[in-house]
């Protein structure tokens, strides 16, 4: 099967990037099975899978390295999970790892007890369950590491162009902003006095707002002059959809209200059914009287449908259980390990 | 053609005027060169060519602005996309996507063209600027003289009439330089676009200009006409204009060519400057084999060389030749994976805090990084407290650079050059040995270059040593540097001034150009060789 997939995959000559969406399916379809799952076999497969996929395959840019942040934050949610045991933990048996002192909070406080003894089930309970939050973390922001975060944003229906644009380019910024604060914290060392404590580092915090405050205005500025947000409309029906939108959207909340309280509400089923006609209208509506147009459209070919399918075999198989354990966990690695194979070459100039 | 009538522009209702009734129609297919002091209202100027000032930045616009028939009162800037096309400062703030050919596709997308039409402007585009083997790389590797050329060709594609740029080549050494200013040249002549450009090193590019507009500052009235008939008028020049004009050479020379004119007949009589090489004074730091390796880029290899007591150092270099990791090398900033650091026997990298402050004085390329209070006065109580001086000491010395500021403002709204020169002086305090500057003259007008070449000039003679990693030539030129110059993080030469920039090509002073094979360096000395041949 490995070689009848490796031959595929050279077929597939073109360099280019895989579609986000199957990037995307496939992470959350991962962070998906790690949350049902409850076998700590399991987390580790999918975990394994996920990481080599992005260790093989994350391109040479500043986004593609956030890896390390990602495991970074992980194991940071292992050990607050950890430390929550230790502290909130009740003793459950197993071998004493740790014994703290413990204090009984009074009642009007919850009545909660705090530290006391560390037993080793409830660790490593603990430990687990860490390790599931990691993997799930891991799996969900895995395919950001690996598509170029505008590339998302071409995806997305051209009426909530702009939103996704934002969010893109504020993506964008952390590793920019990041690099900033290196730079100003060692040039602040150059002051001869280095920068330790809260109060010092909120100063830091003035060149790194200014700065940034700058380049977002450069950016904006940038933006305009080359012709974003131009559209067909004339302002009237620009305000016009915009109200009708604004106007969905209070209706849908007030609707929403009434059908909670009352499912069988007729007022509230009717306001329910005009605040979705309306916002669908108006975003319709947006989306046509743009301008934009799209220099090179995605595609979405027999690789993406691929890895789709077999990250959505992984999730039916860690679901059912239908293979025994010893032949779940090796079937789930490869399930999600696929776009090893399958995934295209992704352009030369962002090659390893 | 733009129409300026009657124009007066303040940021708010009781702020002071930047410009005042200025009038003038630029013609279409001229190169306007926008001169002035810094924060002389040049950006604002050409912020107003689009509508970007009032509509972007605010402020209070009185008169008419019409750009090839729009009135930019009427029109916002990404209505005016096709007529008005403006690359910023900073190219790579103003980036949207992730590579060449997304970046140029941008502007086309916003405006809906159709696809077919964007691939052949892309095509002829990237063509024109020389950029078509790069379409598919990514915008964060390419170096900053092709960043400048993606952001030139990112408005290109839309076919404006007018292209407005601020101060394009400011960040760049000065072969890409030249490659960027040969481009707009390009522009004017084959396709006679219209361009208006602020810069403040005004060597490379016044022979390019056709029309000058100078932007004296305080809403004094701007003069604006054919640069033989302004230059007299503007107390901005570039050295061969400063020579003319002490010299009396009419008409004024703008390039190396006109002024040879002048030079040739003198030649003959010159003699050429012989300096004594300096006496050998103690060595204050040596840099022994060092190899400086970033993930899997060599930055530095095989450096070695030495610093004297009282030397001035020029380290000069293209972009991402290793000058800025040379600079924070010695200052032990960065730890060398090969070869030894020496500052009077110690080890750099081990120094810390107050120590350091004692042997180095660091002015990085953002000398604002160092600028964390809120008023000057906090900052140069900050720096007494560091150091353990007496209150008040850093204010008396900060008041001899700067003797014109007020110490309640903030420090963060003094001009790019106080900046500099408040940095420079906060770091003097303690009496460093070796003072080190990251690219000090990049966006400085000629009289803040001037005020620092002064002090740099002071700190010689009371025997500091002082390295400059720059690409700025007529700055290594006045401080009589030596020179190291570097290429692909090795030395390619190592010697005086005098005959690197002589020797080289690209990095060669406009005097020295005017007046080679004669090895004439500043103003003052071809002023000097002149008189004394009577």
């Amino acid at each position: 099967m490995t070689a009848q997939l490796t031959s595929f995959a050279t077929k597939n000559k073109t360099e280019r990037w895989l579609h986000p969406l199957a990037w995307w399916v496939w992470g959350l379809a991962a962070a998906t099975l790690a949350i049902a799952a409850e076998n700590w076999f399991i987390h580790v497969s999918i975990c394994a899978a996920i990481i080599s996929v992005v260790y093989l395959k994350r391109p040479n840019a500043s986004w593609g390295n956030s890896i390390s942040i990602l495991f970074r934050i992980a194991l940071f949610v292992i050990f607050f999970r950890l430390m929550i045991e230790v502290i909130f933990g009740v003793h459950f048996g197993g071998p004493v790892l740790l014994a703290l002192p413990e204090i009984q909070l009074p009642r009007w406080l919850g009545g909660i007890k705090l530290g006391g003894i560390l037993g080793a089930t409830g660790a490593l309970a603990a430990l687990v369950h860490g390790f599931k939050l990691a993997t799930v973390i891991v799996a969900a922001s895995a395919p950001a590491t690996l598509v170029p975060p505008n590339l998302l944003l071409k995806s997305l229906p051209n009426a909530i162009y702009e939103a996704g644009l934002v969010t893109v380019i504020a993506v964008g910024f952390l590793p920019t902003l990041s690099a900033d604060a290196r730079r100003i914290k060692k040039s602040a060392a150059l002051r001869g006095k280095p920068v330790v404590g809260l109060r010092q580092n909120i100063k830091l915090m003035m060149p790194l707002i200014d700065s940034s405050l700058n380049r977002a205005v450069t950016l904006s500025n940038a933006m305009e002059s080359r012709g974003f947000g131009k559209t067909r409309l004339n302002v009237v029906n620009a305000n016009l959809i915009g109200l009708s939108l604004i106007g969905g959207l209070f209706l849908l909340m007030i609707s929403i209200y009434q059908v909670l309280r009352n499912p069988l509400n007729v007022i509230g089923l009717s306001l329910l059914i005009l605040s979705i006609s309306s916002i669908t209208l108006s975003i319709v509506l947006s989306g046509k009287f743009r301008l934009r147009t799209r220099l090179e459209k995605l595609e979405f070919r027999s690789p993406e449908v691929w890895i789709i399918a077999s990250s959505a075999i992984g999730v039916w198989l860690g679901l059912a259980q239908a293979l025994p354990l010893l032949a779940l966990i090796p079937a789930l690695f490869i399930c999600f390990f696929t776009p090893i194979w399958l995934s295209p070459q992704i352009p030369k100039g962002f090659q390893r | 053609m733009i129409k300026f009538k009657a124009v007066s522009f303040a940021y708010q209702q009781n702020s002071a005027v930047i410009i005042r009734d200025f009038n003038a129609e630029l013609k279409p297919g001229e190169f306007n060169l926008v001169v002035g002091k810094t924060g002389s209202g040049k950006s604002t100027l050409l912020n107003l060519i689009n509508g970007s000032a009032p509509h972007l930045t605010g402020g209070l616009l009185a008169g008419d602005i019409e750009v090839f028939g729009f009135n930019t009162m009427s029109y916002k800037p990404r209505d005016l996309a096709e007529t008005v096309g403006v690359v910023g400062q900073k190219p790579r703030d103003g980036f949207v996507t992730s590579t060449v050919k997304e970046e140029l596709a941008y502007s086309l997308e916003c405006q809906g063209v159709d696809i077919r039409v964007m691939q052949q402007r892309i095509d002829e585009t990237s063509e024109l600027v020389g950029l078509k083997d790069s379409l598919a790389k990514p915008l964060e590797i390419l170096s900053a003289g092709m960043q400048q050329r993606v952001a030139i060709a990112s408005v290109l594609v839309n076919r404006p009439k007018v292209l407005v740029l601020d101060e394009p080549t400011s960040a760049l050494d000065p072969p890409a330089a030249e490659e960027v200013l040969g481009i707009l040249q390009r522009l004017t002549y084959e396709l006679g676009i219209s361009i208006v450009v602020a810069e403040h090193r005004l060597e490379r590019i016044l022979q390019f200009a056709d029309r000058l507009i100078y932007v004296p500052g305080e809403g004094s009235r701007i003069l604006v006409g054919d640069v033989k008939s302004i230059i007299p008028n503007v107390d901005l020049a570039p050295p061969i204009v400063q020579l003319a004009k002490q010299l009396n050479w009419q008409p004024t020379p703008l390039n190396v060519r006109a002024a040879k004119k002048f030079t040739a007949p003198l030649l003959q009589s010159l003699t050429p400057i012989i300096k004594p090489s300096s006496e050998h004074a103690e060595v204050l730091s040596t840099l022994s084999n060092v190899t400086v390796r970033f993930a899997n880029v060599q930055a530095l290899n095989g450096i070695s060389f030495s610093i004297q007591f009282g030397e001035t150092l020029a380290v000069l270099g293209k972009n991402g030749a290793g000058k800025s990791t040379l600079l924070a090398t010695l200052a032990g900033l960065i730890k060398p994976d090969y070869g030894d650091v020496n500052l009077l026997n110690l080890d750099p990298a081990k120094l810390s805090g107050k120590e350091f402050l004692k042997y180095i004085g660091f002015v990085p390329q953002e000398p604002a990084d160092l600028l964390l209070q809120t008023t000057i006065d906090e900052e140069c109580a900050l720096t007494d407290q560091i150091s353990g001086l007496p209150d008040g000491t850093t204010k008396n010395h900060v008041k001899k650079f700067l003797p014109e500021i007020s110490f309640t403002q903030h420090p963060l709204d003094l001009s790019e050059g106080q900046q500099l020169l408040l940095t420079l002086s906060i770091v003097l305090v303690n009496s460093p040995k070796l003072i080190l500057l990251d690219e000090p003259t990049r966006g400085l007008d000629y009289f803040a270059k001037n005020q620092l070449i002064n002090h740099l000039k002071k700190l010689k003679t009371s025997g500091i040593s002082v390295v400059v990693a720059t690409h700025d030539v007529e700055l290594v030129a006045e401080l009589e540097a030596r020179v190291v110059l570097l290429a692909d993080g090795g030395i390619i030469a190592n010697g005086p001034a005098r005959e690197v920039l002589l020797e080289s090509i690209d990095y060669t002073p406009q005097i020295t150009r005017a007046f080679a094979p004669l090895n004439l360096l500043t103003i003052q000395e071809a002023v000097d060789a002149i008189q004394l041949a009577g």
